[in-house]
């Protein structure tokens, strides 16, 4: 099975992304979901990216920060100093009131794109 | 756009930046360590480990940098960076910092206060409504090509021209005497028509306006007062409506006061107006012209009128022209409308205060091109000594145009470094400015109060100048090919600044010398008459009472005679000379049968008045005791004045009629020409009559003349206690020495002459500077060259010649260049205050030699280092 990297985000690390790319702001749209579930550091919000797409999806860490701060400027998460599961000091993020409404938007867009796409391919 | 949190993240970010930065190294290292953590569980070894976990999460130090930047402030960021940077280099570098600042500062101060100055006296509204839709009316005599104010029946006709007007009305401004608990005060009160309030479109701060019901014979006496007395004898309470106010005798019920800071639309009257009364009662107050409203020759009255909509000055303008044709006085008068931007000076001063005010914009404007161009060369050297930091900062990356942007704003700082500095000189000049008379012998009535629009602007004029002539050492000093070694640049553009420097202080020299010249020959300008040892006051014995004509001779006698038992002499006189007031005389002649209509200026005196000021008589007799009322009415006329009414013949005995007057005058002397202005204008001396003082109908004020033994300031104590004993409250004010009353014209060209002279020294003093600067600054840089040409023989003092030599060709250069300024400064200077000379070749060649040679001798002293130089050590060294 092949891994597809989400988002390589070289050119643009610091750019917002662009409505009518494909896969613009799909990283935004995993992290909000992945954060839906409560409050994660980082280095966690990559693994079960990984994991729970059975790696399918394996997050460029790289872009992960950039994304996570730049989200945090929006107001879309907040972030805190916590106490990782190993005791280390880490930095946990959390949806903001703005942040959920952002992913339902995300999510309702997601749904009728696949859609879309999945009638298109599934034609004969 | 920026959210609100997302300006609280940044700026929490921009002042915890040590927190910030080690969070966000924290944040990185704990991912780095987690990955690490995970691959050692999965069988890696530690160094393995790490190495996959850097591997996977990419460039550290690119994403750190991307954290940071992303709650950066980007380029405002750069900006401050630059600005902390400059201000260090400003604390590192005094020396610099303070040559460069100083005279900028002056420059910047001088400009911001002309332009405050400018802005009142030209721009600022006077408080009229809508000015565009207002004229002022003047009689204009094209004879004499000389403005006149109008007649009550000339207002009373151009009120009639209501198709082209909406309302007329005519105001004058007097002196009057106003009783207050301390006693009887003068003050200015402005005489106005029942329209004013109408045609100027103004609305009382508080009560009401005067009305056309209050200007009517027989109204009840009502008055506005101004708003500064509202404010400071009434501490702006409302109990003023209604109160009472007793001037000249007459008790006046204020209904109202005036908009804060109004004083109408001509600034150039006499000093602030405090109340504002209506016309009808100007004989109450002033008995002198009885009958004005029926008499054309009395030409006192301001007029101002407002246009009906849609009616153009032109439309006035043609009506006017119509009503004259009909009604003037003389065939030779018309009447003049002029917009109301013209109208803030009596017609005939504006030209000349507005000359004025160019010649201080140019002299500012000189003092702020001085400053730039030394400003520039200091920059310039500056960079130069800068070079390595520069190639050093250009071999790592930095953009041409981030490192000019660091020069522009270094330079921006200094000038606001200026600005700052210079605001307590341009409060302190603006403080000053009100005292200076503007046009002769009256002093304006501006509002200048720190106005910080017309200062702001001065000072904006000011930086960006300052900020450009930064850029061209900007872009000479980031210029240039990083890898070759950076060879210093030849001088030229320095030496080209510094000739600049010397051209402007050739304008300010050439200037400024032929204004002192002109002052001096001003004020050694013999009279005619003594002005020295004379005390004048001016009094008034009615004290708030209009006594009798009998009454009020009486008491003027007694003073006279109190007066000279402890004086050298003492005289009364309508007018302090030189006065500009002029009447109508009708000559008869024999041969005409209508009499010669000629306007000449005028006094009433008393006798003992010629002897007091020591006027010679050329023929007949003086003003006598005796000449009174009952007596035979005489007059005594000066040579100009014989010789333009009877030209080639004996004036003794021949007649003359003054206008308003029942029977005529007989000539009985006549006094030689005095000049009867102080400034130098080469004309011909005026005509002037003098009327005996006890021949007219009312007596008072007057202004009492008195030569005194001593210091004639000392004698005020005495004159003040004899007027006392005469009549106990009446008021002596404007108590000066006639040779302060003289000279007053020349105040503003006095300090107009000591601003060039201290701009010129300025200037002088910064191209001497820059020239010695640049001299010992080439000298260092080319030690090297030096230290060979001495070692392989060549005399230090001939090496010494060759470097002074540059700094006199910098010198004649200047010299050269700065003529054409130069002569143009002096065609401003003849325009602008009459009396000054041209210059001569000699004097261009003069004001030249000077500064060539200062500029030689700079130089000479910059090379002169070059004595030092030690050849062997500099070789050894290098």
């Amino acid at each position: 099975m092949e891994t597809e990297i989400v988002y390589p985000f070289h050119k643009q690390l610091m750019g917002e992304p662009k409505e009518g790319d494909l896969l613009a702001g799909t990283l935004d749209m995993l992290i909000l979901k992945t954060l839906a579930r409560g409050a994660m550091h980082g280095y966690a919000i990559a693994e079960w990216i990984c994991s729970t797409s059975d790696e399918i999806l394996r997050v460029e860490e790289g872009a992960l920060y950039p994304a996570l701060h730049r989200l945090e400027l929006k107001g879309l998460l907040d972030a805190e100093w916590g106490v990782s599961e190993n005791n280390r000091r880490a930095r946990f993020y959390r949806l903001t009131r703005a942040g959920r409404k952002a992913l339902a938007a995300d999510a309702e867009r997601w749904h009728r794109l696949s859609l879309g796409i999945a009638r298109i391919m599934d034609t004969a | 756009m920026m959210g609100r949190n997302e300006i609280l993240l940044r700026l929490r970010a921009l002042f915890r930046r040590r927190d910030f930065e080690r969070d966000v190294e924290d944040e990185i290292a704990f991912h780095l360590a987690m990955r690490q953590q995970n691959h050692r569980d999965q069988g890696m070894d530690d160094v393995t480990a790490q190495a996959a976990a850097h591997l996977r999460f990419g460039n550290t130090t690119r994403i750190g940098e991307a954290l940071r930047e992303m709650r950066g402030w980007g380029w405002i960021e750069g900006l401050w960076q630059d600005v902390r940077f400059a201000l260090r280099q400003i604390r590192l570098n005094r020396g610099f910092a303070a040559g460069a600042i100083l005279p900028l500062a002056l420059a910047i101060g001088c400009t911001g206060a002309v332009f405050s100055l400018v802005d009142a006296i030209l721009f600022r509204p006077t408080g009229v409504t809508d000015p565009a839709g207002v004229a002022a009316v003047y009689t204009f005599s094209r004879g004499q090509s000389r403005y006149l104010s109008d007649s009550y029946p000339d207002f009373r006709d151009i009120s009639a021209l209501d198709n082209v007007i909406e309302s007329a009305a005519a105001y004058l401004r007097t002196q009057v005497n106003v009783r207050q608990t301390e006693g009887v005060q003068p003050m200015n009160a402005e005489m106005v028509t029942g329209d004013y309030f109408r045609a100027a479109g103004i609305a009382p701060a508080l009560g009401r306006p005067l009305g056309p019901a209050d200007d009517r014979p027989g109204a009840a006496p009502v008055a506005l007062a101004s708003y500064s007395v509202w404010e400071n004898r009434y501490q702006r309470s409302p109990s003023i409506l209604g109160a009472t106010v007793w001037i000249d005798g007459v008790s006046f019920t204020i209904v109202g006061v005036m908009p804060k800071g109004y004083q109408g639309m001509l600034l150039d009257w006499y000093s602030d107006a405090s109340f504002w009364l209506p016309l009808a009662h100007f004989n109450r107050l002033i008995p002198q012209a009885p009958d004005y409203q029926n008499h054309r020759e009395d030409q006192m009255l301001m007029m101002l009128a407002r246009l009906r909509p849609g009616a153009t000055l032109a439309s006035f303008q043609a009506a006017l022209d119509a009503l004259a044709s009909r009604v003037a006085v003389s065939p030779d008068f018309r009447f003049l409308a002029l917009p109301s931007s013209q109208a803030r000076f009596f017609p005939a001063y504006r030209a000349g205060a507005i000359r004025f005010l160019w010649l201080l914009i140019a002299i500012s404007g000189a003092a702020l091109a001085i400053a730039c161009f030394n400003l520039a060369s200091l920059l310039l050297a500056r960079a130069a000594a800068r070079q390595h930091e520069i190639s050093a900062r250009l071999a790592l990356g930095a953009g041409r145009f981030r490192l000019v942007r660091q020069f522009l704003i270094e330079n921006g700082v200094l000038a606001v470094c200026a600005c700052a500095a210079s605001l307590p000189l341009a409060m302190a000049l603006t403080a000053w400015y009100p005292g200076v008379p503007i046009t002769r012998g009256l002093s304006i009535t501006v509002q200048l109060a720190a106005d910080w629009g017309a200062l702001g602007f001065g000072m904006v004029v000011g930086l960006l100048t300052s900020v450009v002539a930064g850029i061209v050492p900007a872009l000479r000093a980031t210029r240039g090919n990083v890898v070759k070694r950076r060879k210093p640049s030849r001088a030229g553009l320095q030496d080209f600044f510094s000739a600049a420097q010397v051209a402007c202080a050739m304008t300010a020299l050439v200037c400024a010398a032929l204004l002192g010249e002109n002052v001096r020959g001003l004020g050694s300008v013999p009279l005619g008459y003594e002005t020295h040892g004379v005390l004048v006051a001016s009094a008034d014995l009615s004290s708030g009472v209009n006594p009798s004509r009998e009454a009020a001779e009486q008491l003027s006698r007694r003073l006279l005679a109190e007066v000279r038992v402890q004086s050298a002499g003492a005289a009364l006189a309508w007018q302090v000379l030189p006065s500009r007031f002029q009447i109508m005389l009708d000559i008869q002649s024999e041969d005409a049968a209508t009499p010669r209509r000629t306007p000449v200026r005028f006094n009433w005196v008393s006798d003992g008045y010629f002897e007091l000021l020591h006027m010679p008589l050329v023929a007949g007799r003086g003003i006598l005791p005796g000449d009174g009322l009952k007596s035979q009415p005489v007059v005594v006329v000066n040579r100009a004045a014989a010789t333009l009414l009877w030209p080639g013949e004996n004036p003794i005995g021949r007649h003359l009629r003054v206008r308003s007057e029942p029977s005529a005058r007989e000539v009985v002397g006549v006094v030689e020409d005095t000049r009867y202005r102080p400034l130098g204008e080469a004309q011909p001396p005026l005509p002037y009559v003098f009327l005996p003082m006890f021949q007219r109908a009312s007596l008072l004020p007057f202004e009492i003349h008195v030569r005194t033994p001593g210091e004639p300031l000392l004698f005020a104590k005495t004159l003040r206690r004899i007027v006392a004993g005469i009549a106990p409250d009446a008021p002596v004010y404007d108590i000066q020495t006639l040779d302060d009353f003289a000279q007053a014209g020349l105040l503003q060209m006095r300090a107009a002459a000591q601003a060039a002279g201290a701009l010129s020294l300025l200037a002088i003093m910064l191209a001497v500077a820059g020239i010695f600067a640049s001299g010992a600054y080439r000298v260092a840089r080319q030690k090297k060259e030096i230290a060979i040409r001495i070692a392989i023989g060549a005399k230090p003092r001939r090496v010494i010649q060759s470097f002074a030599a540059r700094g006199l060709w910098i010198g004649i250069a200047g010299a050269c260049l700065g003529i054409i300024p130069a002569v143009w400064g002096v065609a401003l200077l003849r325009s602008s205050v009459q009396g000054v000379g041209e210059a001569s070749f000699a004097f261009y060649a003069a004001a030249g030699a000077i500064l060539a040679s200062a500029a030689a001798l700079a130089a000479l002293a910059a090379a002169s280092r070059i004595a030092r130089v030690q050849p062997a050590d500099v070789l050894r060294v290098q």
